[in-house]
């Protein structure tokens, strides 16, 4: 390994550093990236350690929303009593990153930056709506979490751009969200596939819905048309297994040395099933979270 | 590259050196400082025999830039006990017959100290779920989950005075 280290303190140092940078790789928990370092896959002339910049940390409750720092860790996320109390799915999805080594160190900002297909709070950022703030040094945009990922390892964001926050919408009463993953083993087990759901139920019928899947193609992707075909129609199990099968018959994922690609159909399958099946029992309980 | 000043907190003692930024963690511990007891398995954070606690959380010292300890309190498996005073979870260990050929042992007992200190009296499960980053290929794991138990029983991991 062989690079120019930089440790910005400020986001205004960071934006004015990456201003023009050429070959650099932004480091926060090193979980990924050192890995990716150590086995040559990169090899950038400039590492940017964003670690100490205080403005991309913490978790904040805003109106209707909350905001959480990019260099909060996993572990910091699924010990987070609104966090847990708002969006449980997240929480639920954080615990199941890595190891408890890897959730102390690893980022959120750090999981969507990395792109992996298989990031486990992808999904369940996605199923909340997560919407992602970039900003550079000529200024600053919002884009839908899903719009980020343009393919394995790789986002949209442009040089000088980094994460600055991500936006989530908490789950309100009449709404409900879940996270479930399939992995080779309970702990340290890249997801083979992973979803999340996030569903509103009005009048016995369900009136919006959000489905998310990691691991089914080279970005995780937003189930749209099931989403649509879900409007209207009773939370009932007959339901919940025609949108799996719809989601088995959409994504398109590959063979890997994890999985083959027909049993990663029918993983996608059941993890929409359990995941709206989840979702709605939550969004049908009497309200007890104020 | 130039090198930078770092200052932290190890075993109890502040330092202070000279780093390079390519340095890890877990080299500048082995072959600068001579703290031997910090091993390196897998190299990728998978094994966890790397493990040191960084401000009481156990992470993979083989994935931390020695740049990043500069200003963290950091205990290595040293800063636990000695031949003459071993911790509470070390004698437990060794009573409990959870060391055989000990590559994981150090990594072991720090994630254990990161779980008792916050959480004194963990459920089995809880102590398993912790210890999830920690691989041992000589035990099967039980006799280390005993050992952890058996301090939890006596009233936690607290440092012995």
């Amino acid at each position: 390994m062989q690079f120019n280290y930089h440790s910005p303190k400020s986001e205004t140092e960071l934006a004015a550093l990456l201003n023009g940078m050429e070959d650099y790789c932004l480091l926060a928990g090193g979980t990924d990236v050192m890995v990716k370092m150590k086995e040559k896959l990169i090899s950038p002339r400039n590492l940017v350690d964003v670690s100490g910049i205080e403005s991309l940390k913490g978790i904040r409750e805003t109106a209707g929303s909350l905001w959480i720092g990019p260099l909060v860790t996993h572990r910091e996320l699924m010990d987070s009593p609104v966090m847990n109390k708002k969006t449980a799915a997240l929480c639920l999805a954080a615990s199941e990153v890595g190891s408890p080594q890897i959730r102390n160190a690893g980022t959120v900002g750090g999981n969507i930056g990395n792109a992996s297909p298989a990031a486990d709070t992808v999904p369940a950022l996605l199923a909340l709506d997560a919407k992602v703030q970039l900003n550079s040094a000529n200024g600053s945009e919002n884009l839908p979490l899903d719009k980020v990922f343009v393919g394995p390892g790789r986002t949209c964001l442009k040089s000088g751009q980094y994460i600055a926050g991500i936006h989530v919408s908490p789950v309100a009463a009449g709404e409900g969200a879940a996270f479930a993953k399939f992995g080779k083993r309970k702990a340290l087990a890249c997801s083979i596939v992973n979803g999340a759901a996030w569903v509103r139920v009005q009048g016995g019928v369900i009136t919006a819905a959000r489905i998310a899947l990691g691991s089914v193609g080279p970005t995780p992707v937003r189930l749209y048309e099931t989403e649509k075909w879900l409007v209207g129609r009773k939370p009932e199990p007959a339901v919940f297994a025609e949108a799996g099968l719809q989601a088995e018959q959409s994504v398109r994922p590959i063979d890997d040395v994890r999985c083959t690609a027909t049993h990663r159909g029918k993983l996608a399958r059941v993890t929409v099933q359990r995941c709206l099946e989840a979702a709605t029992k939550q969004a049908m309980e009497v309200c007890v979270c104020e | 590259m130039s090198k930078r000043m770092i200052k932290f907190v190890l075993n109890g003692k502040p330092i202070e050196l000279e780093v390079e930024p390519e340095l890890l963690f877990v080299d500048l511990l082995r072959e600068r400082l001579g703290l031997t007891g910090t091993k390196v398995g897998c190299g990728e954070g998978d094994c966890g025999a790397c493990t040191v606690l960084v401000d009481g959380k156990n992470v993979n010292s083989c994935l931390m830039l020695a740049v990043k300890a500069d200003g963290h309190d950091i205990v290595t498996v040293e800063g636990l006990g000695d031949y003459d005073k071993l911790h509470p979870l070390q004698e437990a260990f060794i009573a409990e017959g959870a060391v055989q050929c000990g590559f994981c042992t150090p990594g072991m007992l720090l994630s254990a100290k990161s779980l008792l200190d916050v959480n004194p009296h963990p459920k089995r499960e809880e102590i398993s779920r912790h210890i999830s980053g920690n691989l041992c290929r000589c035990t099967g794991y039980t006799k280390i989950v005993n050992a952890i138990e058996k301090v939890a029983c006596q009233g936690g991991g607290e440092d012995r005075e």
